[in-house]
């Protein structure tokens, strides 16, 4: 890691949109592809304006696809990369993300989550999106997902979301929603930010071997080295390898094993009151920040009430979901969607005594309706 | 502490920039956590505007309007959208150009403030600074922030060409909410 001192450092307010668009700044990221699309567009807006003074460029470009098979061609070669988008420009990328997970691309696309399917409710949040961040495209593979719940986390997980995408050399998803981006908080901008930075030496001719980590040397277009980028699956060299079960099976593996092998160092939670908990609140996103408030109204009722927030959704956080839930009677999972992450939690926790709390059609949920959950007899 | 403030209007009134501008004032000029947010429909004018801010000295979880304390209307159709929410502590301002008196009397809020900001604003500066001389009102009416405090967000949050518009319609407001 390299440490970068920021010029404008301290205290702003800014909407969740911007705070992800100074963090990417601040994060040294130099393209920014994208096309409108509410509620995201504050992303591109911002960086519109403010791309050229850093040194870097920004492209609207004519739709979705070609905008992420932009940020694939700029992170090829040797920028910091990112899109920014919601709803059915999410959709229109999946192709290409799955593309950026074979070759191994580093890139970050931020998802400002609104309401679906389809066109949907376009000014209306949601956390709709959290299944198809990690199986929207075809194929076995495994990418990051960081879901901030305010304005800071929005410019602290932006920044972290380049860091994990060049290290782990995968794309990584920033699942924000419409409420995160359209709420102006004051935002801390730090003195530093760590840059993740370990470029490789010398000459390279297999280009995707992995090292200890399963993870291929970072290598770019333009530093001397031969390499062969390819959507089928390929081997070390990068040469195709599609009809080679062998080959495929192991590059496969590690598109996943990549990711699941340094879960450790990728997840990241935060504790609320689990120490003596019967009833545990799993949460992530902005609806963790009503779960808490309703979370700590029931402790102040002397209630047995814990929980655990999720600053990472992908991979699963199993070892951590597991321990919070172990000692629990009940869990409950609050989200803005019919109870898709719900799902993963009853996978690790138990079937039975996992319940989900769904909030859809655009509402955000009050403290008060998921308290009223927490309490109600069962 | 929390306070939670709803602002509604029709689209243009400035009922967005007024929470902005509050919430620069409440978070940056001062000391106090603050959470801003906003809905409104696809079109830029016209069309039902709301906008909240809440303030804490503390860390905010729930970032939208929860329990009433201030309650903002400019016009009839957002005071009537959401009396519904007035408690006996919220203490509402309308903008008596478009509310009148029997349009709230039966409201059940604390207090209520008739004050003709529009008129005000048509009078004696441009009907654009409508919500920067409500914005007067309700801080002098609000006295977690000082005048300068808002003062200082304008002139940090404004274009510079309509500041001393702005501050000068902000000050006549302000004079007002101190005499009312």
């Amino acid at each position: 890691m390299k440490v970068k001192k920021l010029s404008n450092s301290g205290v702003k307010l800014m909407q969740g949109n911007e705070a992800c668009a100074a963090g990417a700044l601040a994060a040294d990221c130099k393209f920014m592809a994208g096309y409108p699309i509410t509620p995201a567009t504050e992303i591109p807006e911002y960086l519109s304006s403010s791309m050229f003074a850093a040194d870097g460029v920004f492209m609207q470009m004519e739709d979705e696809l070609a905008s992420i098979n932009a940020v694939i061609g700029a992170s090829w070669g040797g920028a910091r990369a990112m899109t920014a988008t919601s709803g059915p420009g999410f959709t229109l990328m999946q192709e290409a993300l799955g593309y950026a997970a074979v070759t191994e691309t580093p890139l970050v696309v931020i998802n400002v989550m609104r309401g679906g399917p389809a066109t949907g409710q376009p000014t209306c949040t949601s956390q709709d999106a959290v299944m198809q961040a990690r199986y929207g495209g075809h194929g076995d593979y495994e990418i990051i997902a960081l879901t901030p719940s305010s304005v800071q986390e929005a410019f602290d997980f932006t920044v972290r979301a380049f860091n994990l995408a060049d290290k782990y050399r995968v794309p990584v998803l920033v699942l924000s929603d419409e409420t995160v981006g359209h709420t102006r908080e004051k935002l801390v901008i730090p003195e530093t930010v760590e840059i993740f930075d370990d470029k490789y030496e010398g000459v390279c001719t297999e280009y995707f071997k992995p090292d200890e980590n399963g993870i291929p040397p970072r290598l770019h277009f333009f530093e001397g080295h031969n390499v062969l980028v390819d959507g089928q699956l390929h081997d070390e060299r990068g040469i195709r390898a599609g009809t080679d079960p062998k080959v495929c099976a192991a590059a496969i593996r590690r598109y996943c094993s990549k990711i699941l092998d340094n879960i450790d160092d990728i997840t990241s939670v935060e504790e609320f009151f689990l120490d003596d908990a019967d009833t545990v609140v799993v949460a992530y996103g902005s609806v963790s920040r009503s779960a808490l408030s309703a979370v700590r109204r029931a402790r102040n009722g002397g209630m047995k009430v814990g929980m655990l927030k999720l600053n990472t959704v992908w991979p699963v956080p199993e070892k951590e979901i597991r321990k919070a839930c172990a000692n629990a009677r009940r869990v409950i999972v609050p989200e803005m969607n019919v109870g898709d992450y719900m799902r993963e939690v009853q996978r690790i926790a138990g079937y039975d005594k996992v319940e989900g709390f769904s909030s859809i059609g655009g509402v955000f949920p009050a403290p008060k309706a998921i308290y009223e959950k927490i309490v109600e007899v069962k | 502490m929390r306070k939670d403030f709803r602002f509604g209007g029709s689209g243009g009134q400035g009922v967005i920039s007024m929470a902005v501008l509050l919430a620069n004032a409440y978070g940056v000029q001062h000391t106090y956590e603050v959470a801003q947010t906003q809905s409104y429909g696809p079109a830029a004018r016209g069309g039902a505007c709301k906008a909240e801010l809440v303030i804490s000295d503390e860390k905010i979880d729930y970032v939208k309007a929860d329990e009433l304390d201030c309650f903002v209307a400019f016009n009839k159709p957002s005071f009537d959208k959401f009396k519904g929410d007035i408690n006996p502590n919220t203490r509402v301002f309308v903008d008596s150009t478009f509310v009148t008196e029997d349009d709230v009397k039966d409201c059940g809020a604390k207090e209520i403030y008739m004050f003709p900001a529009t008129q005000y604003a048509e009078e004696n500066f441009r009907v654009v600074c409508t919500n920067i001389v409500m914005m007067g009102f309700f801080v002098a009416k609000n006295p977690e922030i000082t005048r300068d405090n808002a003062l200082e967000a304008i002139r940090e949050v404004m274009s510079p060409k309509v500041v001393d518009l702005n501050v000068n319609a902000f000050n006549f407001g302000y004079e007002k909410g101190l005499e009312a």
